[in-house]
């Protein structure tokens, strides 16, 4: 069991370096999303199945479809042609 | 959106060929009026160096009032790249120009902004570098992860397990602790989460007419839910489960894990999860933002009718106030079930007006 | 060293509290940004709610009226953070209305290139 917590906990820490470097914001916005619902597998083995409830909610649902929405507001959706719309040309 | 524009350039060139050949001609408030100049400045005076006194006042009346056009003109170059590209008119040309002149500033400028940033960036690695090994040295002198001897579980921990279910009558022992021994603060929470949604309607707000035009323009998905029928059938079946799952975990906030923030979060998950199969006509037959905001200050203020007896009472709680009942069954522990219902709703109504905001929202 | 290794869950919190700050500062994008602020809260709770946990004790939900408080983790860290993740939700969308607003003005998220575009420009 310790083991699985600690191949978890190292992926939460690979989940965050990897949002650092992503370029590209749908895919950090994604990656976020595993990270929320690792989240939500750490809280039960903590022994707060009410808090695993709320986070699997919130962090993979609500969280994400805001960071979406405002994704497809500021156009950072789409794939045209001439640039890809990562966070340095948006 | 690309910074450099070629057509810009084009359009800078032929700009400034036009105004040198009629120079003497144009009085110079309508080649340079100083409203829209302030930008410019600093560059394009060696290539306009034949315009005279009356320009040059012109620029400097400007740079006195440039904080004042900041924001006007920050407009003008959003919308410039939307103006049609030729047009060797004053008015419509000058936007462009004010984006080349962007991109070919003085180096100066540009290598002062760069060598900030990045001096900047240094400082807060350093920052976060010093930070961790901190907080890892810490960490290091923690109690061990665990154990029984932590001093985190004092008195007060050991009080709420052993006397809770006489106190409150609430098996769960987190529900009875926030909402009874901590019941202002998660008062305080809701009034967190009512906040945020009455900002969030505030900055997101628009006029009636831009509205129609966002939903004129697009957004078909979102008025009319997603085209794919097997997503459909899907979330068709899921959403009444979801629904009564999501009510059940409010109703049992006392008797299991959840209760109203959990509960909430699922109800107001599972009513965006109908918005996005069956579109905006599907849902505004129940959930509307200005509904969502009524049931919102509604459960709030009753939350606080509900709390203010131990106010009266001097904050000794409310067991006097309804019978607490056996521990188990669902009308039991007394007001922690209307009030985990209150919290319910407001977590609920403030997820479904968040999305709905954003959802609505057009820039 | 001590518990360092011992105590892997608030290890682990620590270092994303990190991870988040430097995203938080050094990413020039908003909505990096914000993911970092968020990477931070999680982490924040992660920390509570280990420091709550002791082994080998179940959640503290009283089964059967055995109300014994040495079988039972400690509830108040849960309580804390269930609140807690709540109101980052909202304080998330708070943070998302201000940066799309900054957007509309500014037709920009990135904050150095938005500075070097208007307000040093603005200011000369």
């Amino acid at each position: 069991m310790t083991f699985f917590e600690i191949m978890l906990l190292l992926f939460l820490i690979a989940c965050a370096i990897s949002i650092f470097f992503i370029k590209r914001l749908v895919n950090a916005v994604v990656v976020f999303m595993s990270y929320s619902a690792i989240m939500a597998v750490l809280w039960l083995s903590l022994e707060s199945p009410d808090l695993a409830i709320t986070e699997a909610a919130v962090g993979c649902g609500i969280t994400t479809l805001l960071f979406i929405l405002a994704l497809k507001k500021v156009n950072a959706l789409k794939e045209d042609g001439e640039a890809d719309r990562d966070e340095h040309n948006i | 959106m690309s910074i450099i524009s070629e057509e810009g350039k084009k359009t800078l060139t032929s700009f400034s060929d036009w105004v040198s050949a009629n120079s003497p001609d144009i009085p110079a408030e309508v080649v340079y009026p100083p409203k829209k100049d302030d930008h410019g400045h600093g560059h394009d005076d060696h290539g306009h160096d034949d315009h005279g006194d009356a320009h040059c006042d012109a620029h400097e009346e400007a740079h006195e009032e440039a904080h004042e056009e900041l924001r006007s003109s920050a407009y003008e170059a959003l919308h410039a790249s939307d103006a049609p590209p030729a047009a060797p008119a004053a008015v419509t040309a000058q936007p462009k120009e004010k984006e080349t002149v962007t991109e070919e500033g003085p180096m100066t400028e540009r290598t002062f902004v760069r060598t900030l940033g990045a001096g900047y960036r240094l400082i807060a690695a350093v920052c976060g570098v010093l930070l961790a090994i901190i907080l890892l040295v810490t960490v290091a002198f923690l109690p061990r992860f665990g154990s029984a001897e932590n001093p985190a579980l004092n008195e007060v921990s050991r009080r709420y397990l052993e006397e809770g279910l006489t106190d409150t009558g609430a098996v769960n022992t987190v529900a009875g602790m926030i909402l009874d021994y901590r019941a202002f603060d998660t008062l305080g929470e809701s009034i967190v989460l009512f906040t945020a949604t009455v900002t969030v309607i505030f900055l997101l707000q628009q006029s009636r007419r831009k509205n129609d035009e966002a939903r004129a323009l697009e957004e078909e998905d979102l008025q009319q839910g997603v085209r794919s029928l097997p997503a459909r059938v899907v979330i068709g079946i899921a959403f009444p489960f979801a629904m009564l799952y999501g009510i059940y975990v409010v109703l049992n906030g006392h008797l299991s894990p959840g209760g109203g923030f959990s509960g909430g979060t699922i109800l107001g998950g599972t009513l965006i999860l109908a918005h996005l199969a069956f579109g905006e006509q599907y849902t505004q037959r129940f959930a509307t933002i200005t509904r969502c905001t009524g049931i919102l200050s509604v459960a709030l203020l009753v939350y606080m009718g509900l709390k203010s007896y131990s106010v009266l009472t001097g904050a000794n709680g409310m067991e006097s106030m309804v019978p607490l009942g056996t521990p188990g069954s669902i009308f039991s522990a007394g007001l922690i079930f209307p009030l985990n219902i209150c919290v319910g709703l407001v977590v609920a109504c403030t997820m479904f007006t968040l999305y709905s905001l954003f959802t609505k929202w057009k820039a | 060293m001590g518990n360092l290794f011992t105590n892997y869950y608030e290890l682990a919190a620590m270092l994303l509290f990190v991870i988040g700050f430097l995203t938080l500062l050094i990413q020039r994008n908003l909505i990096k940004k914000i993911i970092g602020m968020n990477i931070m809260d999680t982490s924040v709770f992660l920390f509570l709610a280990a420091k709550g946990y002791v082994a080998g004790r179940m959640s503290p939900i009283i089964r059967d009226g055995v109300t014994d408080a040495s079988l039972y983790i400690n509830p108040i860290p849960a309580g804390l953070v269930l609140t807690g993740i709540v109101v980052a939700v909202s304080t998330t969308a708070f943070a998302l209305a201000l940066a799309l607003r900054w957007y509309q003005q500014y037709n920009s998220l990135d904050v150095d290139w938005t500075a070097l575009k208007y307000l040093l420009k603005g200011e000369k």
